[in-house]
């Protein structure tokens, strides 16, 4: 059980297994080079045996006689072994009974075409999503092999193929939206000529022809959420700008609510009057609001070969644009939410899109990858024949064969949650000790540096089932890890820290566990990551502790963290003082980035009893109604790091005043989130004694979802206070005040005040 | 821009001209403002878009054969050319569809736009460009007569150069339309509104100004709710405005589009025949004045939503079925209803909230009416009805017909009909 752990450890195993991982001969995976119908040679790759069945159509038969010909191959016959193991892979996924329904309804030919071609087996099964008892995929790939399969160029547009069946098939447990739509509107054989017709016309994003499967999943529809086919179409005639304004397409499309008939998008009337105009020509001529515009945008990347997908967002919609691999850009606020078109946590943005990145980096990697995980499958499928065995005719192979053909998976692919959750299975089917879990753990978190939050996800049900084993020592052991891992993985607000930290703190059952875990978390957020991440540990810490009267242990966890990272920053002792500022420096920049009031409000206020009597500017000016900026919290575009100090930022919010102090920049940005939604009577900005003649232009709006902004009023000559007076109806949530620089080098923005009031 | 380069203006002949190639934007801008004359830019992009460096190609050879008193110039848009320098670039529109042609004053004012098949075609683009001259001469001539006058005379003329520029084109005129409003803070001319109504729905601020008035006019500024709304005094609103002279098809299209909706917010709080066809006949009228615009299919598409029966998907109903407005619902009975006799036709409600009124069920063989409720029980709100079938002839097609009402909003309800024989 142990040796399990140490093989992954030590990255050692078994030359047997490894004969498969790597790749046979020097075609690609991505079956651009294959050929468009099977060759000789890759027939005769299935025995006779086989070969019968397959005529026969009975995939059942098939099915059993691969499994006993895999059983049967000599050492080092890897090619053949490599062919036998995808076949066998595709027959489990789909299914043998829809196969044999397939082979009657006339898709024979097309199941010999595809059966017979490894590298086509495994670029649909290296799709992404696992096809799983789904014969959609399938059936997609055979329309798509019966309109093209035979012209020369067929293998070129094979990865196309895969993707539109992956998108259309889904996979185990999720049924994709788009496989409910009618075919006569959302036609993948159609986007397969659209985007192949494209392609050879030489107008599609340059890097199409190398995107594989799992990328190309990204451009030919979103499945949660597809706009007809048509729209591909309008969006690719009617947008042509260069790529990286793809994140800004979205804006071709007039933000419009009500329409131009007085209908309100929130009812389904507001397209009515153009009912045979596609999605995107009646949101780009007669508009609409977020949902709209972001689908827009994101069909028409989409159209230029470009992979994009939509994003939920509390209150609102958005998009992400993908320029090149791993480089994701929101468009209208995106990328991060809920995506609309995912193949790892249910498209939880951006742990989703970040895993998926970082699993299908390396081509020949994943590659081998899958065909390991192939490998395993068979290894399964012959354990399951030999269950059933009374004759004792299989070859000798136990669980641990298994899992250690699943654990070499995971050594190519050590981030593919599939491989590992199969993994765990079998870890757990050979009882594993607690204390070899912790060890697994440990090492899971170890290879899953920066994708924390995916780490969290694979290892919640071990940690469910084997933290109360453990002592409470060991659990804290397993849990710093465990933040270490998360503070070092890259923040979002769409992260959702406090379910996480809630549930590790249930792991634990007494309060001097509790304290340490608290200065755990704090000591491993305050030495790494950009912040976001640390923000949100602090609001949870502020909810969890201050609120409920524990300000003290709150206290103490944070002061043991930052005297940590004294020590580890080589701290002296009358340098403390300073060390502590800097650390609630951290924080509060921390709470800004995570967009946490509660943590800014906290902090601040904390902040600001370590320097009492420090001298501030002073307001003049005032507005009707209620002070409510002060509830709030702020963030900036920029701070100077060596002027601006955060622990002042609290004070801008209330009428005793505070500093900001930015970086040099074009455009610089400062933001006011308000604790709800408020009809507002005006806004006081005030420049700091001093810098009355830096910024002259500005421009301050109003947001109630905050990514869509109305301007309020905007100024070529701002006055030291600018007291901007909101008319009625005037609602916002968020208040934003930019300041314009001319010129190449841009300016410094230093506030004093920035106070809103409400009616 | 005063009158000289309006003097130099002749006609776009291709004469084998002196013209320079394509100048970089920047340049041609400060030749243009030297020798005060119209800039004609290609916008477009050498390094992503296909053809563009033969589109370039063509467009320096018109620049070279073409004697147009203009200023040829090119904003090359590549994949490296940064937000900031697109923003800096000053250009006088948005462009998301490349190639594109411009015609601009020399301070880069625009005068007009073409779409990329304008663009693509450099020969189509000469004639437009001369009709871009001649409509510059004639904005020209209209504001050098504005700068010398006041009041509604002003006003008057800057309008007229407006209206000698395409909609859209005219609507990107701020700095005409804040002249226009300070020349004409009561609107005597009707201008001021004319160019407030925009250019919809390309400039959406305008609509929704025009529905938040409107809905002001009929609620007395939040005070009225439901059939209390004074529709009229939103309605007189709307009529006085369509009587300004200068009005054009689109503000007209677009004043009835108003008109409908407050016809039909009345129709939708009181109900009634008489209002319903009022509203009808505001998008008729907006479809005769222009069937191929947009506003005109959209109003076509209204008046058949508001008239054709909705078709259910065999017996199961869900949110887009449902109108804020009774609604005839028709569903296919033919494998339900088999035999004479009665039967009961039953609406059950399957999820969200039940929001949905049905009333008056008949049903229809072969298209004509055989069963109906009593006078008695109609225009009354029941979830059950009982219908009698005299008789059926094998091979009819049975139709049950009823009026249903939902609350209009996305996600509302959903549910199905039963129809069973008793």
């Amino acid at each position: 059980m142990f040796k399990i752990v140490s093989f992954l450890a030590l990255g050692i195993l078994p030359v047997s297994v490894l004969s498969l991982a790597s790749p046979a001969h020097a075609a690609g995976p991505s079956g651009k080079k294959s050929a468009p119908s099977p060759s000789a040679k890759a027939l005769s790759l299935f025995p006779a045996e086989v070969q019968k069945a397959l005529q026969l159509g009975d995939y059942a038969s098939a099915q059993e006689a691969i499994s006993v010909a895999l059983d049967k191959l000599p050492k080092g016959d890897s090619r053949q072994a490599r062919h036998l193991c995808a076949a066998l892979e595709i027959i489990r996924t789909a299914g043998p009974d829809a196969m044999t329904a397939m082979h009657r309804a006339g898709k024979k030919a097309f199941l010999q075409a595809f059966l017979n071609d490894t590298e086509w087996m495994e670029l649909y099964l290296g799709s992404g999503m696992v096809p799983f008892q789904n014969d959609v995929g399938l059936g997609i790939l055979a329309d798509i092999w019966e309109l093209d399969g035979k012209s020369a160029d067929f293998g070129a547009y094979k990865p196309l193929a895969c993707a539109l069946a992956s998108v259309w098939g889904g996979e185990e447990g999720y049924k994709p939206v788009v496989q409910t739509k009618s075919r006569a509107t959302h036609n993948p054989v159609w986007r397969y000529q659209f985007f192949k017709n494209r392609h050879k016309a030489g107008v599609l994003y340059p890097g199409f022809e190398r995107l594989r499967p799992w990328e190309l999943r990204f451009v030919v529809a979103i499945p949660e959420q597809d706009w007809d086919d048509q729209s591909y179409a309008w969006c690719a005639e009617k947008i042509n700008i260069p790529w990286q304004r793809y994140n800004a397409a979205c804006w071709a499309a007039p933000y419009t609510d009500p329409n131009v008939f007085g209908d309100s998008v929130q009812s389904p009337d507001y397209y009515i009057g153009w009912p045979d105009e596609s999605d995107a020509q009646k949101t780009q001529v007669n508009g609409g609001v977020c949902g709209g515009l972001s689908h827009f945008g994101t069909v028409a990347a989409q159209a230029h070969g470009i992979p994009a997908y939509t994003v939920g967002q509390p209150g609102h919609c958005a998009y992400g644009v993908r320029l090149g691999r791993g480089n994701w850009i929101g468009g209208f606020g995106g990328p991060d939410g809920g995506m609309h078109n995912w193949i790892f946590s249910k498209g939880q943005a951006p742990t989703s899109f970040r895993l998926m990145e970082a699993v299908f980096a390396d081509d020949a990697k994943i590659d081998a990858a899958y065909r390991q995980s192939f490998q395993a499958r068979a290894l399964e499928a012959a354990l399951a024949r030999k269950g059933d065995d009374k004759a004792g005719k299989t070859p000798e192979i136990g669980e641990q064969d298994v899992t250690k053909a699943w654990e070499k998976a995971v050594r190519l692919a050590p981030l593919h949650p599939h491989f590992r959750r199969e993994l765990q299975k079998w870890l757990e089917r050979s009882g594993m000790t607690p204390e070899a879990w912790l060890l697994y753990a440990l090492e899971t978190m170890r290879s899953h540096q920066g994708h924390g939050f995916a780490a969290i996800e694979i290892l919640q049900d071990v940690a469910d089932r084997v933290m109360p084993q453990l002592s409470e020592t060991q659990r804290l052991e397993w849990l710093a890890a465990s933040q270490k891992c998360l503070a070092g993985t890259p923040g979002s607000w769409a992260l959702k820290l406090a379910p996480v930290l809630n549930k590790q703190m249930s792991y634990l059952e007494n309060e001097d566990a509790r304290k340490q875990y608290l200065a755990d978390l704090f000591s491993a957020h305050i030495g790494d990551g950009d912040g976001a991440n640390f923000g949100a540990a602090l609001e949870w810490g502020v909810e969890q502790f201050v609120d409920k009267g524990q300000e003290v242990m709150f206290a103490e966890a944070f002061r043991k963290a930052a005297a940590t990272a004294d020590s580890r920053a080589g701290g002296q002792d009358k340098e403390r003082a300073g060390k502590m500022a800097q650390a609630y420096r951290k924080a509060i920049l921390a709470a800004e980035k995570a967009r946490s009031i509660p943590a800014f409000q906290t902090l601040t206020a904390a902040a600001a009893a370590m320097s009492p009597g420090e001298k501030r500017d002073t307001v003049k000016a005032t507005l009707p109604g209620t002070l409510v900026s002060d509830k709030g919290a702020m963030r900036f575009s920029s701070n100077s790091g060596a002027y601006d100090k955060p622990e002042t930022h609290g004070g801008l919010l209330t009428r005793q005043g505070g500093s900001y102090h930015s970086e040099r920049e074009k455009t610089v940005e400062a933001v006011v989130a308000l604790p709800k939604t408020e009809e507002i009577s005006g806004v006081i900005v005030r420049k700091t004694d001093g810098n009355e003649w830096r910024m002259k232009k500005a421009t301050l709006s109003t947001s109630t979802d905050g990514a869509t902004w109305f301007p309020l009023s905007s100024t070529n000559d701002m006055p030291k206070e600018w007291v901007v007076e909101a008319g009625p109806g005037t609602k916002a949530g968020w208040v934003k005040i930019e300041f314009h620089n001319d010129g190449d080098q841009g300016e410094f923005a230093h506030i004093s005040h920035f106070l809103i009031y409400k009616r | 821009m005063n009158g000289t380069w309006m003097a130099l203006a002749c006609s776009l002949a291709v004469t084998g001209g002196a013209s320079a190639a394509l100048l970089p934007l920047q340049e041609a801008q400060k030749k243009a403002e030297a020798e005060n004359k119209p800039i004609v830019l290609l916008w477009s992009g050498s390094d992503w878009m296909q053809g563009a460096d033969a589109l370039q190609r063509k467009w320096t050879a018109l620049s070279e054969s073409n004697a147009a008193p203009v200023v040829w110039a090119l904003f090359d848009e590549t994949t490296k050319t940064t937000p900031d320098e697109l923003k800096a670039a000053g250009l006088p529109v948005e462009v998301w569809n490349l190639p594109v042609a411009l015609v601009m004053t020399p301070q880069k004012k625009l005068v007009a736009q073409y779409s990329p098949a304008v663009a693509s075609n450099p020969a189509l683009a000469a004639k437009k460009i001369e009709s871009a001259v001649a409509t510059a001469q004639k904005q020209e001539g209209l504001l050098k007569k504005a700068a010398s006058a006041t009041g509604r005379d002003k006003a008057r003329l800057i309008g007229k150069a407006l209206d000698s520029m395409e909609l859209i084109d005219a609507v990107s005129r701020k700095d005409l339309l804040d002249e226009l409003g300070k020349a004409d803070p009561q609107d005597e001319t009707g201008y001021v509104f004319k160019y407030a109504l925009g250019a919809m729905p390309k400039t959406p601020g305008a609509v929704s100004n025009l529905y938040k008035k409107v809905n002001e006019l009929m609620t007395e500024g939040g005070k009225k709710k439901g059939r209390e709304r004074d529709f009229s005094a939103a309605d007189r609103f709307l009529a006085e405005k369509l009587t300004a002279p200068v009005l054009d098809t689109p503000q007209k299209q677009q004043l009835l589009a108003a008109r409908a909706y407050v016809a039909r917010e009345k129709y939708r709080a009181t109900g009634g025949a008489g209002v319903k066809n009022q509203m009808l006949s505001f998008f008729r009228d907006i479809y005769r004045l222009d069937r191929k615009s947009e506003l005109g299919k959209g109003a076509r598409g209204y008046v058949e939503y508001f008239t054709k029966p909705i078709l259910l998907n065999g017996l199961d109903f869900e949110p887009v079925h449902l109108r804020k407005e009774f609604h005839p619902w028709t569903i296919n009975a033919t494998k339900y209803v088999t035999a004479p006799g009665t039967y009961e036709i039953t609406r059950v409600h399957d999820g969200g909230p039940d929001s949905v009124s049905v009333r008056n069920a008949r049903i229809l063989v072969n298209g004509k009416l055989v069963a109906e409720l009593p006078a008695d029980q109609r225009d009354k709100d029941r979830d059950s009805f009982e219908l009698t079938l005299p008789e059926l002839k094998p091979g009819s097609r049975v139709q049950v017909e009823m009026d249903a009402r939902g609350n209009g909003y996305w996600l509302s309800t959903w549910g199905h009909i039963e129809i069973n024989k008793k």
